[in-house]
């Protein structure tokens, strides 16, 4: 009792924070990031061990253990950094590092959808084919999964804007982030996104009628394009990235898609990574620039599609392709409108002139 | 830093509790389906037998399937109606089955050692469904299916996709113990590292609750 009141009356005395955020340094972002790739490791072991071995033979599988413990973990260090940091003097609403409060909400959402799901499972049965990306119960697994990812990605851009970070490594977490969030947030076009979900371009994938597959190969990369460049030219916008970050997000991009659709997408990914990159050095888009922003909007989705058609044709991945080159070329050109649209769209409400910026 | 120490040792507490409590929730489970604290609550959640597999519209009949699919254990529970009743006892309901080649398929397909098959349903007094045992698939993979059902509203049929499953390998006890105590590691260690080396994990500098340095976005 005595010990509760000493308790209180020493919290009253550390300085209340009021108006001010903590911000998460390198190494709490490091500890947040070992959690979430083993969550990510959990759940790309448990989709294909699904794809493989069918359904669970107990919700205590190996997978599901590895995942829900990490979250819990997640959950547990975030908590705690919370109740530290109240002690710290900052208020209740902002003790959590700036961009860690919605990736806590992220972390309990998805306790809350796991539950709903199982229950979900039990009552109506298991989604079968591509209802297991539409259903309310996924949806709501997906969108908090794309949640707990944001943390360290706001966390990097905070940093940056108030110092300089001059490595890689200071990047490593908020970009290891960013491409799992891009990953999550894509889950829904796993139907027709032709990197990681299904290539309809190539002979392997080619459907009945070959209209139908025409337009869902083009139709994929269009959303792909928007899903992928439009996230990309945001964090342009906010930050500028080093050499090879870019690189480094699609090849995390690749690697994710690894258990789920095999390796195809890896070497795209990577050429089309080191060539955007290259692309970002000589552009050089930023938010003041809406030329520049369009610019790399158009010729980055050409760089990325005319390496994957060109991959298909060249070596025969899949049987090759059944597109015609009237096809494969238009439909390209116009993802490059796709991502120009991003890129005007990204300079809207950003200030447009040194003057503007200034006032 | 001091006031993060009352708190790493809370945390090595609450780390060493969760545990234990999971390993004993793992062990449990692993012993058994009989005792498995799974089935003692939720026996449903660890069978794997699928709820609606597929529900199809069959000329006049609407056709709910439900079953399992693994080649030691593949049978399809079919119940079928037509304008909300369902179909009699003595409906005919006939499956066949073809192996698939498809691109969708990454395991080995069916079609390099099965042969298409043709299995009549037997009706189930006890819950009113047919059932078809397909016992004799020895191999996973793909399978195109036809389901014709005859009765009173006439003849309807309908096809789907479906796959016999491999059974995956038990997982051993240590395995998935390792898989609880991995991330409760990662989290101790790293916190026993930063502290042992005076790793700050709250940056010196703070930022304003709505920092005009922010977009809207990012100063949630």
């Amino acid at each position: 009792m005595f010990a509760d009141i000493t308790h209180l009356l020493e919290l009253r005395r550390v300085p209340a924070r009021t108006g001010r955020r903590p911000v998460s340094t390198l190494a709490f972002d490091w500890l947040y990031v070992a959690l979430m790739l083993l969550f990510n490791v959990g759940v790309s072991l448990d989709v294909w061990s699904h794809g493989q071995f069918g359904p669970d033979q107990s919700v205590f599988s190996e997978y599901h253990m590895l995942f829900y413990t990490a979250i819990g973990m997640m959950g547990l260090l975030l908590f705690g950094t919370h109740q530290m940091n109240l002690r710290a003097g900052y208020s209740w609403a902002n003790a959590l590092p700036i961009g860690y409060g919605i990736t806590l909400l992220g972390v309990l959402l998805f306790g809350f959808a796991g539950v709903f799901d199982l229950i979900g499972h039990a009552l109506w049965g298991f989604e079968a084919g591509i209802e297991a990306l539409y259903s309310p119960s996924h949806f709501t697994l997906f969108l908090s999964g794309a949640l707990i990812r944001v943390g360290p990605i706001i966390a990097v851009i905070t940093r940056s804007k108030q110092t300089e970070i001059r490595s890689l490594w200071g990047w490593l977490p908020g970009l290891i982030c960013f491409a799992s969030f891009t990953a999550t947030v894509s889950v829904f076009a796993l139907g027709y996104a032709p990197l990681g979900g299904r290539p309809f371009a190539m002979e392997a994938f080619r459907p009945l009628e070959d209209n139908q597959g025409y337009m869902l190969g083009i139709a994929g990369a269009f959303v792909q394009t928007a899903v992928v460049f439009g996230l990309l030219m945001w964090l342009m916008r906010e930050v500028r990235l080093p050499f090879g970050a870019i690189t480094l997000v699609f090849s995390m991009m690749a690697i994710l898609t690894v258990f789920r659709a095999g390796g195809f997408a890896m070497p795209i990914l990577i050429t089309a990574g080191l060539l955007t990159d290259s692309l970002y050095q000589v552009v050089k888009p930023n938010a003041l620039s809406r030329v520049r922003m369009m610019a790399f909007g158009f010729i980055a989705p050409l760089i990325l599609w005319y390496t994957y058609y060109g991959l298909i044709i060249l070596t025969g991945a899949g049987g090759g392709t059944y597109f015609t080159p009237y096809l494969w070329i238009g439909s390209t050109l116009q993802t490059g409108i796709v991502g120009m649209a991003l890129g005007y769209l990204m300079t809207l409400h950003a200030p447009s002139t040194p003057k503007e910026a200034k006032s | 830093m001091s006031a993060l120490i009352p708190f790493l040792r809370k945390w090595r507490v609450i780390g060493v509790c969760m545990l234990i409590a999971l390993t004993a929730a793992v062990v449990m489970a692993q012993e058994g389906d009989d005792q498995s604290i799974v089935d003692l609550f939720t026996g449903s959640f660890a069978s794997t037998r699928e709820l609606i597999l597929f529900r199809k519209t069959a000329g006049p009949y609407i056709v709910t399937i439900n079953g399992e699919r693994f080649v030691d254990r593949a049978y399809f529970e079919i119940e079928a109606t037509a304008d909300s009743e369902p179909i009699s006892a003595d409906a005919q309901v006939t499956i066949h089955m073809v192996p698939q080649h498809n691109a969708e398929s990454r395991m080995v397909s069916a079609e390099i050692i099965e042969t298409p098959r043709t299995y009549e349903a037997v009706y189930r007094d006890s819950d009113g469904l047919y059932v078809v045992e397909m016992s004799d698939i020895e191999n996973p993979g793909s399978w195109m299916v036809d389901i014709s059902i005859t009765d009173a509203a006439g003849t309807g049929t309908t096809t789907f996709t479906s796959r016999i499953y491999p059974r995956k390998p038990d997982a051993s006890v240590w395995f998935n113990i390792a898989n609880i105590a991995v991330p409760i590691t990662v989290l101790l260690v790293m916190l026993g590292v930063y502290r042992w080396r005076g790793i700050r994990l709250m940056s010196p500098i703070e930022a304003p609750v709505r920092s005009a340095s922010l977009s809207a976005s990012s100063s949630i």
